[in-house]
């Protein structure tokens, strides 16, 4: 037997011990060979010998412990009781985002605002959901201003939050299409569950902590809502090493699509001579507007440096149209926080649905202690909608 | 006793009286099956338990249309995926409750269609062999040949259960079961062509 025909049945072998598996031509290759192969006829034996064994001692069911079921009814009725909080399936929590480890305040964003150059070079990139987590960086960095918060929403009246138009750019046509929220890329999104641990935010601390000036909404500095400093982060998962970008950067203008041909940003690229004076120059314009830089990173090729910025929903157009002109190469986001509201809405409907349906109180107990974890996280989304994303490259050389 | 389609809809209602029902009928099963994944009681123990708190957290999503059994079973193997790529120390752990013949506990573990006691010793020897083996696969290839040898379920059903795709489940199990051998045969429990 030559050694590339074992080889090559061989490969077959431990698929041939189930029905239908291989091809008929396969299969007849197998029986030819073995019916030559002395080394092969006996290595398909111990596999079907095997296949037996482990057949054989699958059939054998083991007794569960005695006290299996009693502890899972334990722990199931305290959570009823609310006496530990239940898991909250809902939260969706991202991969951790980028940041140069240089960065104290990058490398700890371990969920924030989407990056859109992330869409840009790959689908399969992670998008960044302002969570909990936010805090963390939040108060790292320069103490927030307050905003005003909406007015406790009554979670049936709340209507999805329309994303706001925005002008992405004064050159490509398209820009000025904004696509509805159904189009938010969601495909990218990685589903985690927050821990238990996670505190729920509370809007209604909000007004406790705001500053009499800044009552309402204000065109000034006004960028950072009080329940993203004060969420308690939930347990933070360990971090994988964040990819930096590995598409290049672009040469000229660029129109972004999602799966659906419809525009998610515009890119414009442009370069400095002097990335310090760049830099300094993005910065005032970030907190002219309210915003703040919430990352930063390196792109792929070394030479443009990415910032992610967070601006007040209101101030974005001015904030664009003066970066544009600053000669900043812009991507902006399209806010798809949305998106998390209208899964927090639907969680929220179908929890009162089984509340209105329950006839046993300690099941009620748990459904009432969901349904006000549920409200609380929807207060968060929509105090996230409230802001805008935006991605900034500096070229580090022309 | 009520059907489990009763069962499921009760419990779907929040009724735990139900549930616990659904429980004790199936706990033995997924104990079991936990039992294969993990390698050891303890672990198992502990994935059964959660298995069965995550059962009655999401039991809205449960498709009546599936077997309830495989539902419990695909928890249990996300459960444990979720596990051991979380705790990347989850390695090798021995079978570590020895076969012992005429011995009441090996009795109380069992529920088996062996019906003399060499059989039952038979059966204790064998799951003992197959779970030291299995415990030195990695635990892509261990879960593929659980399922499939084991427990019995069909290529697809293992591709829908892993999330992937048919051919990386052929791939899987080719793979699985070639070590399998391999370390079968440095056990000195199956012969080696010569």
């Amino acid at each position: 037997m030559k050694m590339e025909d074992c080889k090559y049945i061989q490969d077959l072998l431990p698929l041939y011990v189930d029905d239908g598996v291989l091809s008929v031509a396969e299969c007849r290759a197998v029986d030819e060979h073995i019916a030559h192969c002395g080394e092969c006829a006996a290595e398909l034996r111990d596999l079907q010998e095997n296949a037996s064994l482990l057949h054989l001692a699958g059939r054998s069911i083991f007794q569960a412990p005695a006290d299996l079921s009693s502890r899972v009814m334990e722990q199931l009725r305290a959570e009823a009781a609310g006496s530990i909080l239940s898991e909250v399936p809902v939260v969706r929590k991202l991969e951790p985002g980028r940041g140069r480890k240089a960065q104290p305040r990058a490398s700890r964003w371990v969920s924030g605002i989407a990056a859109v150059a992330v869409l840009a070079v790959s689908v399969a990139s992670g998008i960044h959901f302002l969570s909990g987590e936010s805090a963390k960086v939040a108060q790292e960095a320069e103490p927030p201003a307050i905003v005003a918060p909406e007015s406790e929403p009554a979670p049936a009246e709340i209507a999805v939050p329309e994303t706001e138009p925005a002008a992405v750019s004064p050159d490509p046509p398209a820009a000025d299409e904004q696509q509805p929220e159904e189009a938010i890329v969601t495909e990218t999104v990685t589903v985690a569950s927050v821990d238990a641990e996670t505190e729920p935010e509370t809007t209604a601390a909000a007004p406790a902590e705001e500053t009499p000036a800044v009552q309402a909404e204000p065109p000034a500095p006004a960028a950072e809502t009080v329940t993203v400093a004060e969420a308690a982060p939930p347990e933070e998962t360990a971090a994988p090493e964040a990819p930096a970008y590995t598409e290049p950067v672009p040469s000229g203008n660029v129109i972004l699509l999602n799966q659906n041909d419809q525009v998610r940003s515009t890119m414009l690229r442009m370069s400095f001579s002097d990335v310090e004076a760049a830099v300094v120059s993005l910065q005032t314009l970030v907190s002219d507007c309210g915003g703040r830089i919430v990352d930063t990173t390196v792109s792929a090729d070394s030479n443009s440096e990415i910032f992610s910025v967070k601006v007040p929903r209101a101030e974005a157009d001015n904030f664009i149209v003066s970066v544009t002109s600053s000669g900043f190469v812009l991507s902006q986001e399209q806010d798809f926080k949305t998106s998390l509201y209208s899964q927090l809405m639907e969680e929220y409907l179908q929890l009162q649905t089984q509340l209105n349906a329950s006839a046993s109180e300690e099941v009620a107990i748990q459904l009432r202690t969901q349904l006000s974890e549920v409200e609380q996280q929807m207060n968060a989304a929509q105090q996230d909608a409230q802001y805008e994303s935006v991605v900034i490259w500096v070229q580090m050389s022309e | 006793m009520k059907p489990i389609e009763e069962l499921v809809a009760a419990s779907r209602g929040g009724n735990m009286t139900a549930f616990e029902e659904l429980l004790t009928l199936y706990q033995d099963r997924v104990y079991t099956h936990c039992l294969h994944l993990t390698g050891n009681s303890y672990d198992a123990q502990d994935l059964a338990q959660d298995v069965f708190i995550q059962a009655f957290r999401k039991i809205s999503s449960f498709r009546g249309d599936a077997d309830f059994g495989t539902w419990l079973h695909r928890i249990a193997v996300n459960l444990w995926i979720n596990q051991f790529r979380r705790n990347s120390k989850i390695t090798t752990i021995s079978y570590d409750e020895p076969v012992s013949t005429g011995d009441g506990e090996m009795a109380r573990e069992f529920i088996t269609t062996e019906n003399s006691p060499q059989d039952l010793v038979e059966a204790s020897e064998r799951a003992y062999v197959v779970q030291s083996a299995l415990a030195k696969l990695p635990e892509e290839f261990k879960i593929v040949v659980v399922l499939r040898d084991l427990e019995g379920y069909s290529y697809e059903e293992i591709s829908e259960m892993l999330s992937c795709s048919l051919g990386t489940v052929k791939s899987r199990i080719n793979r699985g079961r070639k070590l399998l051998r391999n370390i079968l045969i440095e056990a000195g429990l199956q012969s080696s062509y010569s």
